[in-house]
């Protein structure tokens, strides 16, 4: 349309003048003015949130996202997202977003724990950093420092701050938020397999024959899978059936066919149940070929506590001794004692936690005595113990149980069982999840196309990042671990450091960070892309100490939550599209993306940050002899082995870790980045006022590619191989191993997984290398003169049996209280939030009831009640017809909302083998507000 | 016959009425009750405030015979009609009432009944205490120790007997000091850890420093254990003073400055023009 | 004497403003808890209110950014929860029903299938490599488009404190209200 100089000057003054008075343009009228035509850049990204990790693609113009629209080549969610996946375009737009470091200051400048947070510069953030670390380390040693990682962490980003703190640092005490959401299920893999995460990929979903999903709210949670499963169970309607375990029914139980609703914990009894059926009703249906080739049968010890400090700890108050005195002894129930007849209790036994510290113990034992140990768990008994509904008759849930079975037990039907928080987040998650696979074991249903356990994943990159690169207190990257001499030898010569680095003690995990923050233990702890003082339980006790106590607490983030508010020091993170990344996600999909736009303010991303620390730091300030509290003599003084391999007790941490030749050999500009942006290497456009006050103007190579490459070395021949940078800038994510160019669709198993012939199978092979060589015995201990059993190649089919989680509900405090998340938002909200639609659409945290307890309480819905348990108390408004339907007896709170903390209310009791919090039952009672 | 008989007749039952208030019976048992704690001055102390505000308007000041005219006569209580009943008769008495005497069972306690009788006592210098017979009965002795749980707003109550051992059933009552008397804050019985706990409400004024006085009383059989305590409950109550800075509202020092000048200015201007007046009369005067 | 004035009403002014600059941040006023961790209260001081408008009387709501699920503007009291058997949505929305319902259609790309089936090969699961487009009209609705949900959500009745300082551009006139995804479905591949 073209428009005389007259013309042009009238409509912008019209619509110059119509916009002031704030009315609406007719769309007409600014079409024409040339500034929003075309010229839009697409590119390919991966979504921000859960763990199902879907491919988006983001638009960007004048150095802004303008559009995002699900990627129709990824193969995990073809052009589909769910509502979050859409509103990744709003996620970085909020108006709070922290642009600046802020620092607490007295008057005078100083910090100072009182004070007011003050813009400052970075320089002056990261002196204050130095200062607080360096006073730290002198005081306490390298085990004063804590880091809270995170499972959404890109993968670069977990790489380079877990080397700074285990090569440089030389402590183990980071551990990732995924401790709260997946360890678990890595302990379940890791005891059954030898090697961490899943065999099979999303593709079972549109393969498998029955979906069963356990503990998982798979329609909020995992959408775009679920939109996978509808669509497969809605083109074979009669074929194709879909499960719902839950506690509560929630959307997932609208589209299944079987809805059994069961007492939290007891889904521990349910899967003995279901091997009872199958080993004393269908024995037929057992895989004797694969079960006597592939696996062989074990268990373990079963008074080892609920991961809770010992009631002498003089933090707790009064009340919550109630609780935690069954962390010494616990008396057991009449359900308890008949679960646990096999070892010789009984109802009213005091059960002494003797095994609180060496949980993981197992060892082999025969097929009799895994068949002798289930014989307790018939249907009439696990009905009795399990039924979740008072409301439901008893006959009715023991038919469905049956059904349940039976859709496991039967012939040629192939199974997919899922789950995520409700078997992880669990005082026996480990168990839980080892039960998983004894069912798909013994039923040779695992490893192949449609059948198989697959433990899903809630975090975009828990899997990517935490698990593969190993952000954990126990460690390293590709299943390494800290405690194994070999493996620290093999991280210090990839990462060129001394022999001796490396700490040999395994560090705090991260409920353990805030039980030594609040010990005085740890005194410096920087929170990287997490909220834990929102997300952990027990919130009082940890804000106490975070405001309380003499330490230091740096936040990194995009947003101001909970934890900035506590913390000393905020830094201003850049957020998802502002810098270069990779996920990976539950099916072992790893994905990269490109950084799309400039960070606000002067947000620098996590990796700048962290090199930026690393500058500060000399050789001799960390590699010299340093104490470590219950290792005898120490850490050893590595400095000279440092000179002999040409390093100088001057260099900095950035010379040796990130800046080192081969670094350097990774240059910038590189080909797969023309046209990007990429402010770690090259700065950007605001020449923001870096660590020294001066412009920072990148750090000339490619530091992202360099961090991806050695990272890369971990893994290669040892089953957890991946592709070279580039690759994954030309494809929507391969799923490793990859060997050969070719990714592993179904590991384990010959057809798909290169690594079984290697192993020498022809059909299938657990070639997981941990946990291979265990005691045997019997049911209840190990006999040392049975000698050592071989699990090489092979998994193992645990028995374990069902036990109360150490608070229950009594007279005082009558409901279950469950909490979780909602299909709107993410997390602790800090993104999400700050989205109106999404913000609008679930505006606060509500409390999920019955209606007939509301009625009894005298509630009506909408009413403000307290929910309150021994540890803390919140408020909330009551819904009675929302998308969670809880039985009578349990209520749900979302952890979402800022401003209802549900986490003050729940117990920090956890899997003592894990070291994961059971956020999924504490006993709580409400009244009116 | 008839108006002498009946108004003779009626002086008679009156009489009779009176004989019969004179010998208030008090059965054996109730008689022979007996209070455990010793009287000592805080008991009479506490006695007399009771007194001065239950029962003064009508037994009047003790040792002053001013009791209020009323039939029959409520009497002194430093009498000895009063002085020569057992300890368990007067704590029986004040708590059932008699007629136009009430029945304070129901607004005093045992134990305030028994500080009463204390103060009654008092008056008697030859007065020496019955103790009960505690033979065979064990009182248990029992400390308390506060503190307050401000995760879910509640006080802590813990009693610990003689043995360091927690002590179950014991009835706790908790008050807060207020400037016009004790609220309560509840009733409870320890649990078998020997804790019991009160529901705080977070609303409550404290003092500025968020402070709350706590008295809490604990009885179990005859043994019973008292203790005060000031502890941080509740919010800080900060106390703004409404005239602080400058408002219009204020005092003279702090008025808005504007307010001063245009006063100033205005009340010199006025001294000015009179001062110009006189001072030209003036010389009109002398030029007249 | 007019300059005596005028300096007396400058002095009166400035002692009239006492302004002090400060640039500190109280910590309780950053996120959304307008108070320290330690409250607890909520912020709402009753529980959110979404539309009760009935369908076809409520204004649509526009799209936040170019081909954004649209959010629902009426009612959804007794539509959800949606159910295998029973999904309300359709009843209205369906391309097939739109003329008599007035209700906004359905668009095309939910009709369209981009999932290619798993081809089995000598025992073998292959699939068709991941940078070809495959793109397969269908009849009826695309079964994973079933929970209408997943994507668009009623929006209560609630001032959002934190703003979101995103524009959105759209391309085309009627970006704003309709969907124009299957016309530049291929953007950027």
């Amino acid at each position: 349309m073209s428009l005389n100089r007259r013309d042009f000057i009238k409509r912008s003054a019209a619509i110059a003048a119509i916009s002031a008075a704030g009315i609406t343009i007719p769309k007409k009228l600014t079409a024409s003015l040339p500034s929003s035509e075309g010229n839009w850049k697409w590119d390919k990204a991966v979504c921000r949130f859960c763990g199902t990790g879907c491919g988006i693609m983001v638009a960007t113009k004048n150095d802004r996202i303008v559009a995002v629209k699900g990627d129709p080549l990824a193969p995990v969610n073809r052009g589909l997202n769910c509502i979050k996946g859409y509103f990744n375009a709003k996620i970085m737009y909020g108006e709070d977003r922290l642009k600046k470091p802020l620092l607490r200051v007295d008057a005078n400048g100083n910090f100072s724990k009182q004070g007011k947070f003050k813009p400052v510069s970075w320089k002056r953030a990261f002196d204050e950093m130095e200062l607080q670390i360096k006073k730290t380390l002198k005081e306490l040693g390298p085990t004063g420092l804590g880091i809270f990682s995170s499972g959404q962490h890109t993968i670069m980003e977990g790489y380079a701050v877990s080397k700074l703190m285990k090569a440089g640092f030389r402590s183990h005490n980071i551990d990732p938020n995924a401790r709260h959401c997946m360890a678990s299920a890595v302990v379940g893999f890791i005891q059954t397999f030898g090697i961490d995460e899943p065999a099979g990929n999303y593709d079972d979903i549109e393969l498998t024959d029955t979906i069963i999903s356990w503990g998982a709210n798979m329609a909020e949670m995992h959408p775009i899978l679920w939109s996978r499963a509808t669509e497969n169970k809605l083109s074979n309607k009669e074929r194709v059936k879909v499960v719902n375990m839950s506690t509560y029914t929630n959307r997932t139980s609208d589209l299944a066919d079987l809805e059994i609703i069961f007492k939290p914990n007891t889904d521990l009894a349910i899967w003995n149940y279901i091997a009872h059926e199958i080993v004393y009703n269908h024995s037929e249906a057992i895989d004797w070929d694969f079960v006597n080739k592939y696996t062989d049968f074990a268990t373990g010890v079963v008074d080892i506590g609920y991961g809770m400090r010992t009631p002498d700890h003089p933090k707790f108050s009064e009340k919550e001794k109630e609780t935690v005195k069954h962390e010494v002894a616990k008396t057991l129930s009449e359900d308890e004692g008949t679960a646990l007849s096999y070892l010789g209790y009984k109802a009213g036994d005091t059960m002494e936690m003797k095994n609180r510290k060496s949980a993981v113990k197992h060892w082999k034992i025969s097929y009799d005595d895994f068949k002798k140990a289930l014989k307790a768990y018939d249907l009439d008994f696990v009905a009795k113990v399990s039924k979740g509904d008072p409301e439901e008759s008893i006959e009715d849930f023991k038919k469905k149980l049956k059904q349940l079975a039976d859709l496991y037990i039967e012939q040629g039907r192939k199974v997919v069982s899922y789950w995520t928080m409700g078997f992880n987040q669990h005082t026996r998650g480990s168990w839980a999840n080892e039960q998983a696979y004894m069912v798909h074991l013994l039923l040779g249903k695992q490893s192949k196309p449609g059948s198989g356990a697959f433990s899903l994943t809630g975090q975009p990159s828990a899997c990517g990042t935490a698990r593969e690169v190993g952000t954990f207190s126990h460690r390293l990257p590709a299943d390494l671990v800290v405690k194994n001499p070999k493996h620290r030898e093999i991280s210090e010569k990839i990462w060129k450091v001394p022999a001796g680095t490396i700490n040999p003690k395994p560090g705090s995990h991260l409920m353990k960070i805030h039980r030594d923050i609040e010990d005085g233990k740890i005194k410096f702890a920087w929170i990287n892309v997490c909220n834990p003082y929102q997300n952990s339980a027990n919130a009082n006790h940890w804000l106490k100490a975070a405001r309380q106590m003499d330490n230091f607490i740096v936040c990194s983030d995009g947003y101001p939550g909970i934890s900035a508010k506590v913390s000393d020091l905020i830094l201003p993170s850049a957020m998802i599209f502002e810098k270069w990344g990779a996920y990976g996600n539950a099916e072992r999909r790893t994905q990269h993306w490109k950084q799309q736009v400039t960070p606000v303010g002067d947000a620098m991303p996590d990796t700048w940050q962290f090199v930026e620390l690393a500058k500060r730091f000399k050789l001799r300030d960390v590699w010299g002899a340093q104490p470590i509290p219950g290792l005898e003599g120490g850490l050893p003084d590595v400095l000279s082995q440092a000179q002999e391999m040409g390093y100088n007790p001057n260099d900095t941490l950035y010379d040796v870790l990130f800046a080192n030749k081969e670094a350097k050999s990774f240059a910038w500009p590189d080909p797969v980045g023309q046209d990007t942006l990429n402010t770690e290497a090259a700065s950007d456009k605001r020449k923001v006022l870096g660590s020294d006050d001066k412009p920072f103007e990148g750090y000339g190579f490619f530091i992202q590619k360099y961090i991806w490459e050695e990272y890369r070395k971990f893994g290669l021949g040892n089953g957890h191989d991946l592709a070279d940078f580039d690759t994954y800038h030309s494809v929507r994510g391969l799923k490793w191993p990859i060997v050969n160019g070719k990714e592993t669709l179904w590991r384990f198993n010959a057809k798909y997984d290169p690594y079984v012939k290697k192993a020498g199978s022809n059909d299938f092979a657990f070639y997981g290398k941990a946990l291979n060589k265990i005691g045997q015995g019997d049911l209840k201990n190990i006999n040392p003169s049975l000698g050592k059993a071989d699990f090489t190649n092979k998994a193992k089919i645990f028995f374990r049996p069902y036990m109360e989680p150490p608070e229950s509900p009594n007279k005082e405090y009558p409901l279950w209280m469950c909490t979780g998340r909602v299909l709107e938002h993410w997390h602790s909200g800090t993104m999400t939030m700050r989205v109106p639609e999404l913000y609008r659409a679930v505006p606060e945290a509500l409390c999920y009831m019955n209606p007939k307890d509301a009625a009894d309480y005298g509630f009506i819905e909408g009413d403000l009640i307290w929910v309150e348990s021994r540890r803390g108390k919140v408020k909330c408004h009551v819904e009675t017809r929302g998308r969670n339907r809880p039985p009578k007896g349990l209520i749900y709170v979302p952890w979402f909302d800022e401003k209802v903390f549900i986490n003050k209310v729940c117990l920090d009791a956890t899997c003592p083998m894990s070291k994961e919090t059971d956020f999924k039952k504490c006993a709580v009672k409400i009244f009116k507000a | 016959m008839n108006k002498k008989f009946y108004i003779l007749f009626t002086l008679v039952c009156l009489s009779f009425s009176l004989i019969a208030q004179e010998s208030w019976e008090v059965i054996a048992e109730e008689n022979d009750n007996l209070s455990i704690i010793m009287f000592d001055e805080e008991l009479e102390l506490s006695g007399q405030i009771i007194y001065d505000n239950s029962c003064k308007s009508c037994h009047g000041n003790p040792e002053k015979a001013d009791f209020s005219k009323m039939l029959p006569e409520p009497g002194d209580i430093a009498s000895e009609s009063f002085q020569n009943q057992t300890d368990g008769s007067l704590h029986y008495k004040i708590r059932i009432g008699r007629g136009a005497m009430p029945k304070f069972e129901d607004a005093l306690d045992s134990e305030e009944v028994w500080n009463l009788v204390a103060y009654i006592r008092s008056f008697n210098k030859n007065y020496i205490q019955k103790k009960p017979n505690l033979e065979g009965i064990v009182i248990p002795k029992f400390s308390l120790a506060l503190s307050f749980d401000e995760n879910i707003d509640k006080l802590v109550v813990k009693t610990i007997g003689d043995d360091n051992n927690p002590m179950s059933e014991v009835e706790l009552k908790a008050y807060i000091k207020g400037s016009f008397g004790n609220y309560l804050l509840g009733k409870t019985l320890t649990n078998e850890m020997g804790i019991g706990y009160f529901n705080v409400d977070a609303k409550m004024p404290g003092d500025a420093e968020g402070k709350l006085e706590v008295i809490v009383k604990a009885r179990k059989g005859y043994g019973s254990a008292k203790t005060m305590q000031k502890m941080i409950m509740v919010q800080p109550s900060t106390f703004e003073s409404a005239i602080k800075g400058r408002h219009l509202w204020s005092t003279a020092k702090q008025a808005p400055i504007w307010l001063k000048v245009t006063f100033f200015f205005t009340i010199i201007s006025i001294w000015l023009m009179i001062l110009y007046v006189v001072f030209g009369l003036k010389k009109l005067k002398k030029y007249s | 004497m007019r300059a005596i004035a005028i300096i007396l009403m400058m002095a009166f002014f400035v002692a009239c403003n006492q302004n002090s600059n400060n640039d500190s941040i109280d910590e309780n006023k950053l996120g959304f808890i307008d108070a320290s961790v330690k409250s607890e209260e909520t912020n709402l001081k009753e529980k959110a209110k979404f539309s009760d408008t009935q369908p076809g009387k409520s204004e649509a709501i526009n799209r936040a950014f170019e081909n954004a699920p649209p959010m629902i503007p009426h009612t959804t009291e007794g539509f959800f929860p949606i159910k295998i058997d029973n999904n309300i949505c359709l009843s209205c929305h369906l391309p097939d029903k739109v003329e008599k319902t007035g209700a906004v259609a359905i668009p095309k790309m939910h009709f369209t299938n981009l999932r290619p089936k798993m081809k089995l090969i000598d025992g073998k699961y292959e699939f068709s490599a991941s940078d070809t487009l495959h793109r397969e009209k269908i009849e009826t609705l695309n079964s994973a488009y079933f929970n209408c949900n997943q994507c668009h959500a009623p929006q209560a009745n609630v001032t959002v404190n934190i703003k979101n300082l995103f524009t959105p551009e759209f391309r085309e006139e009627f970006g704003i209200k309709e969907s124009t995804l299957d016309k530049q479905f291929e953007d950027g591949l």
